[in-house]
């Protein structure tokens, strides 16, 4: 059934389901708790659950009614200033996923269960927003981490990672052997070791292959350093799971050396990202992040501009002023454009009566959007910034790079910076090489296998490579392999020596910073599985065993200091996570702005697409760009045994637990696939099939996809094939598409439905705020969830996002509000990037499971805070005259989305028991062990916020969803460590939500009381979300402290609260968006607001009339239907 | 033989006395199971034998040593932990080789202090049996009490008269709430928490007049709602 479309012109849905009304969005629209509740989750039989359940109710009986007999165990000498139950913070600092991480660790009883930003670090510390520079901010700012970041600590306590050294002597490669007989320990991995460094020594390491990671680690650098002096003929092979090396390849050929970059974009007035999800995957996203809302209070002044232009629609697209969606292989195409616009030095403004952007056809778009581009970034010189994306090619890096020489943004927005760096003088190859040398197979025919020895210091490479490399062979071909392994994966097969690998929180280390501030990595924790850091595994390797890893890191340390550190400055770099003033000194370069005579990069065989094409009419079936993505959720595949990552709505798409093939409505349309139909995609002789999902707004005939799924040996949550019988996977492998030539972006792939349906589970449908009407009643209440309004409309109406609306008096007595205390929480949807970092930083603060790809499709899943993602889009009445189910350039709103904590909560009135209550200081709480389960609550509860465990998720599951009961209960023991003990693990037939981390306040109010004045302060207590948010949009806070940041925001002219007209008085409000569009390429709607031609526009009365509502909009939309 | 059957009009009494049995029932079982899961049943009294036959009548009592001798972070933690053995062994050290230690060597001998000494020498746990226990749902703030003058003996009972500790209070969330609700009894200046045999009358005050006062210097206002003790 369709519904008829009210008299509005922003339109916006949140996804294809909903737009098209399937019968899998209609379910969870109809149904507040999707298909039966009673069903029973795969992998348990009913059998087995009546066998729990016996069991459980038989040891009920056996304790009697008495509790458990429960021991203390104190400690017999009590380490210093160790008090039981109070969390004691360490700076650390360490590289993942690919980046420098600079965090504060919470430590409880001796083990890390949080990570936060290390708010105090330069990188950090410069970046603090402007308009809260009023002297007490450094208690607000909680620098924010990334989602990766977040859910180290859950891969910390994972029970999969290899707990010994394995050595394999016979059996490489042999996927039925058992572990048990490989078992070997420290001492004789330590004693083989010793024996080849001295025999390489002799050789002066001639046959020796070390494959490595770039690393930003000083102490790594130099143990390459001092390796390569001691074996000075062995081989150096860089291997980069996402390749990242182009920026810096075009930085050196265009004559900056070998300087690092730095973008600061918090000096940028005009920022246009190409291809570069700059906010998201870019290895410095916090950074950025913080940079980028340092300009975004909307004023004039102040406010800055983002263009994105990116095939997928990514994070950065989402949080972009302007989008523009171009197939990713024509970036260069585009900016050869725009460089030839910089060149000319014409600004054009546009005529007052030209069309609004939306109507225009694509090719004008195109131009209008070039144009308006070179003139913003023309006005801006010296206050502009043009980024690339790390996969782009050397050439398009270079364009990027003569643009800003051009505008003179060098030393400015972008800053080149001269790291040292121990080991750069080393000659490296590259991974295809040393496998044709392994092999013996070079141009010339047949040699003789290069290496009898290789050290792999870098994370599952038989994984994440390449399908045309023979990685594999090359490793058999070689007679001795050590690999350091997170767990017993793919590569851990091939190897004869296994050493288990430490977790950074486990171990000493060091990074720098971006900037190249120096820090150092402590252990949080003894090594929990007996693994030892790569640097450690590296020392033994190379028969440096005179030195521990500590001192070696210590002595990088004293070097970088200058010659002499003392016992104090050490501490003194380990209490505050960063050593002063070590930033390192701007590169004295020239960059060049002349055009370079292109030299054939060797290999690059990608056809080059020629004219920009982006309209739909090009799809070509068999001349398809793929886009590969590192994943948003488990990167390269290395977090795929991370169920809080498996489990994370991936940004924009709201996928778990999967990879799909991500493209357009109208490319789908054109290749005549459907949602979740899986397709085989080919290139040459390569092929993967895999399920399709489209996104609105991606560009036409650009297929992305994410690496990282699809691993055979990841562990019992990422994936693991045991025996052809015992096998499960989470998406799909791309190793046999990919090609090490073209590591990113692959052109002339053809595609070809297979009309196999393939269930995806996505969140974007769940807990769909519009309970009944569909399309009609989403259509006409979106715009008063999400409010946005340009920047023009911001300065010529401030309240623009109020609605007017009329206040009925409550039908109960509110609550009385105290006088202390009234916590209240705003979100400026200004700031958020939608970068999911505060959803796995409250699932790691509250114990909330996961759930498995199984219970998501069932709309089970628990986390207590969404991104809710909403399209926007205006008719486009060029290519389908105003057909609203092919949206074109739509816009993305996102909106973090918990409980408000409403005054008058409709969920309080409906609980027979009185388990969800209102406290005195206006939190919404939960009683779990009063709570029956009836969900009357989430019935009631208008934001559908709350959620319900429909079984033991943390005991059953645990928090490795499929894990097997019969393996040892020392596993279900590690799992456990990473649960916060002041959070209750609830159990199943229990409701929970939100609750504002009332332990975070509760506990700030104790601490107050018995330490200074007395008082709490604003900034004192701040929500697990909080603290995460990189881009500092949400903001918590007492509303009875005048003084305090969430009552100045609360008080904004954009605040607005959800569902207002409910009269249920929201304590979460948020600040509406505002794009600052250029004028040119506003579309119709954002050059006529609704708001301001109709001040009396009332929000919605639907509800608070009943039938006998005057609204046009309503009255129309009824005789439609 | 005829058989006796009961005559057809006793079939309206026959609803009456089924209602009767189960009502019956439900009347006994009800109290029962009230009075059986009692904390007062169940809880108080409860006196388990340690490892250690600590005395608190001599060390509280007869030396008047302070609570926080040994519970050192009752006021700064939610936890009041039970001492370090180490803290045991300041007083109690054992014998070395060379003789009894030179300080502290109160009892170096005793067989009573073995399972200490074996702590100290292994550096394993001594594993004190935990007496006064809340369900896992119950987030109780040893410190948030201490520091706003609720004393030891509200919430334990005399301990410096008990030999062996056991619970003296239901310590049930009715009883919890029951001083929330009227705090003031049970207020007294800090200085004076530990001191289980203190009374407002050895300062020359009034006892509600004292509570009404601190609770209105220290700007203490209880609350009786779940999230103060349930996260």
């Amino acid at each position: 059934m369709n519904y008829p479309l009210p008299n509005q012109s922003k339109k916006y849905f949140r996804s294809i389901g909903e737009l098209e009304n399937s019968p899998e969005f209609d379910q969870f629209l109809q149904r507040e708790f999707p298909t039966a509740a009673s069903e029973f989750p795969e992998g348990v039989s009913r059998r087995r659950w009546i066998q729990l359940m016996g069991a459980s109710l038989a040891f009920g009986g056996a304790s009697g009614c008495r509790y458990n007999r429960e021991q203390f165990a104190e400690f017999a000498s009590k380490p210093e200033g160790r008090v039981a139950g109070v969390p004691q913070y360490f700076t650390t600092n360490f590289e993942w996923a690919g980046r420098a991480v600079h965090v504060l660790a919470k430590c409880l009883e001796g083990r890390p269960i949080k990570l936060d930003g290390n708010a105090q670090h330069p990188i950090y510390a410069q970046s603090v927003t402007s308009e809260h520079n009023d002297g007490k901010e450094a208690k607000f700012e909680s620098a924010g981490t990334d989602t990766f970041t977040q859910a180290a600590v859950l891969s910390l306590y994972d029970p999969d990672r290899l707990g010994s050294v394995l050595h394999r002597e016979s059996k490489r490669g042999d996927f039925e052997s058992s572990d048990d007989d490989q078992v070997a320990d420290w001492t004789s991995f330590t004693a083989f070791a010793a024996e080849q460094a001295k025999s390489f020594e002799a050789s002066k390491g001639k046959g020796l292959a070390i494959v490595f990671e770039p690393s930003s680690s000083p102490s790594w650098h130099r143990w390459l350093a001092d390796t390569k002096a001691k074996f000075p003929e062995a081989a150096f092979v860089e291997y980069e799971s996402v390749y990242r090396r182009n920026q810096s390849k075009a930085i050196n050929a265009s004559g900056g050396g070998k300087a690092s970059s730095f973008y600061r974009l918090d000096k940028a007035k005009v920022i246009v990202s190409v291809d570069d999800n700059l906010l998201g995957s870019d290895p410095n996203s916090v950074v950025y992040a913080r940079q980028f809302a340092m300009n975004r209070g909307p004023s004039e002044k102040q406010m800055n501009r983002l263009y994105a232009i990116e095939s997928q629609y990514s994070i950065t697209g989402a949080a972009a002023d302007f989008r523009l969606a171009i197939k990713s292989s024509q970036a260069g195409l585009f900016l050869d454009r725009l460089e030839a616009l910089i060149d000319a030095g014409k600004t054009i403004e546009g005529s007052k009566d030209e069309k609004p952007y939306n109507e225009l056809i694509w090719q004008e778009k195109l131009d209008r959007t070039l144009q308006t581009i070179a003139t913003d970034l023309l006005a801006n010189k010296g206050n502009s910034l043009l980024t690339v994306g790390a996969h782009q090619e050397v050439d398009v890096q270079q364009t990027a790079i003569r643009i800003n020489a051009k505008l003179g943004n060098f030393g400015k927005t972008w800053i080149l910076l001269d790291i040292p760096n121990a080991s750069q003088e080393i000659d490296t190859i590259r991974l295809d090489d040393f496998v044709h040398l392994a092999l013996g197979t070079t141009e010339s025919g047949k040699a003789a296998p290069a290496f009898k020895t290789a050290w792999l210091l870098v994370p599952n490479p038989v994984f994440t490579l390449a399908g045309d490399i023979a990685l594999s062979g090359a490793l058999e071909n070689i007679p001795s392999v050590v690999y350091a392994a997170d767990t017993d994966d793919e590569t851990a097969q091939l190897a004869d020596w296994v050493v288990p690998a430490a977790h950074p929180l486990e171990a000493w280390g060091d990074v720098r910073a971006v900037d190249g501030t120096y820090g150092v990595g402590q252990p949080q924790i003894e090594s929990l599985r007996g693994g030892k850091s790569l640097l450690e595994i590296g020392l033994i390797l190379s028969g440096a065993t005179d030195v521990s890893s500590t001192q070696y890191v210590r002595n990088t340390a004293t070097e970088i200091a200058g010659g002499s550190l003392s016992d104090r400055q050490w501490k003194e770099i380990l209490h505050a996570g960063f050593l002063a003033s070590s930033a390192a000194k701007p590169a004295e370069v020239k960059i060049a702005t002349d055009k370079p005579t292109i030299t054939a990069v060797p290999g690059a065989e990608a056809v080059k697409a020629t004219t920009i094409d982006l309209g739909s009419d090009s799809v070509d079936e068999l001349n398809l760009e793929i886009v590969v993505h590192p994943s948003d959720s488990v990167y390269d595949g290395r977090f795929a045994n991370n169920g809080w990552l498996q489990e994370l709505p991936q940004p924009i798409t709201k996928l778990t637990w999967d990879n799909a093939a991500i493209m357009s409505i109208r490319t789908a349309r054109k290749l005549g696939l459907k949602q979740g139909e899986l397709v085989h995609l080919t290139q040459g002789e390569a092929s993967v099939r895999l399920p399709v999902f489209v996104v609105p707004g991606h560009a036409e005939g650009s297929i992305a996809i994410n690496v990282g799924y699809g691993r055979s040996r990841a562990g019992s949550v990422g994936g693991a094939v045991r025996s052809p019988k015992d096998t499960f996977t989470v998406g799909t492998n791309l190793a046999s598409l990919r090609r090490w030539n073209q590591h990113s972006i692959l052109t002339g792939v053809s595609a070809k439905g297979t009309s196999i349906p393939y269930k995806l589970s996505t969140t974007q449908d769940h807990f769909a705020i519009d309970d009944e009407g569909g399309m009609r009643e989403i259509a006409a209440r979106a715009p008063q969830l999400v409010r946005e309004g340009t920047l023009e409309e911001f300065s010529k109406a401030k309240t623009f996002a109020k609605m007017h609306l009329h206040h009925e008096d409550s039908m109960w007595k509110e609550p009385a509000i105290d006088q202390h205390h009234a916590w209240g929480m705003t979100i400026d949807l200004n700031k958020c990037i939608g970068c999911n970092a505060c959803v796995v930083a409250c699932q790691a603060e509250n114990n909330v499971p996961i759930v498995g790809k199984e219970q998501v499709s069932r709309g089970r899943e628990m986390h207590w805070l969404r991104i809710d993602r909403y399209f926007q889009c205006d008719y486009d009445v060029t290519e389908d005259k105003g057909d609203f189910r092919d949206p074109i350039d739509p816009k993305i709103v996102q909106q973090p989305m918990a409980c408000a904590h409403c005054e008058t909560a409709p969920c309080e009135q409906v609980c027979p028991v009185a388990a969800t209550v209102h406290t005195e200081e206006g939190i919404n709480a939960m009683a779990y062990n009063r709570c029956i389960g009836t969900r009357y609550c989430a019935n009631n509860c208008p934001y559908k916020v709350r959620r319900f465990n429909y079984f033991n998720f943390n005991q059953q599951y645990g928090y490795f969803y499929g894990w097997n009961d019969n393996r040892e209960k020392a596993n279900a023991k590690l799992q456990q460590l990473v649960l916060n003990p002041e959070v209750t693990v609830r159990g199943r037939g229990v409701m929970e939500k939100c609750t504002y981390c009332i332990q975070r306040v509760q506990n700030g109010k104790i601490k107050a009381r018995a330490t200074g004045d007395g008082l709490v302060h604003d900034g004192d207590i701040r929500t697990a979300c909080q603290d995460a948010c990189a881009s500092q949009a949400i903001v918590f806070g007492d509303l009875n402290d005048k003084t305090s940041r969430v009552y100045a925001m609360q008080h904004d002219p954009r605040a607005y609260g959800l569902l207002e007209d409910l009269n249920i008085k929201p304590r979460t409000l948020y600040l509406a968006r505002v794009r600052n569009v250029p004028r040119r390429l506003m579309t119709y709607d954002q050059i006529n607001p609704q708001w301001n031609t109709s001040p009396d526009r009332h929000g919605s009365h639907d509800h608070s009339h009943g039938e006998t509502g005057h609204d046009n909009s309503h009255e129309e939309a009824k005789a439609n239907s | 033989m005829q058989r006796f059957l009961f005559p057809r009009w006793t079939n309206k009494f026959l609803l009456l006395m089924g209602g009767l049995i189960v009502g019956g029932g439900a009347l006994f079982a009800a109290p029962m199971f009230l009075a059986a899961t009692s904390p007062v049943t169940l809880n108080i009294g409860y006196q388990p034998v340690q490892p250690v036959p600590f005395s608190h009548v001599i060390h509280a009592g007869q030396l008047k040593m302070d609570c926080r001798y040994c519970h050192n972070s009752v006021d700064k933690s939610a936890h009041s932990t039970v001492p370090a053995t180490q803290t045991c062994i300041n007083c109690h050290s054992p014998m070395t080789p060379s003789g009894p230690p030179v300080f502290s060597a109160v009892h170096p001998t005793s067989p009573k202090l073995k399972a200490v000494h074996d702590s100290w020498r292994t550096g394993e746990s001594i594993e004190w049996i935990r007496i006064h226990r809340l369900p896992d749902f119950v987030y109780f703030n040893h410190s948030a009490h201490i520091n706003r003058g609720v004393s030891c003996v509200s919430c334990h009972g005399r301990v410096d008269k008990m030999d062996v500790v056991y619970q003296a209070k239901d310590q049930s969330m009715a009883w919890c709430i029951d001083c929330h609700r009227n705090p003031e009894p049970h207020l007294r200046p800090t200085e004076f928490v530990t001191q289980l045999d203190w009374k407002a009358e050895d300062i020359g005050e009034d006892p509600l007049e004292l509570g009404t006062r601190l609770k209105k210097e220290k700007n203490i206002h209880p609350m009786t709602n779940c999230a103060v003790c349930h996260r």
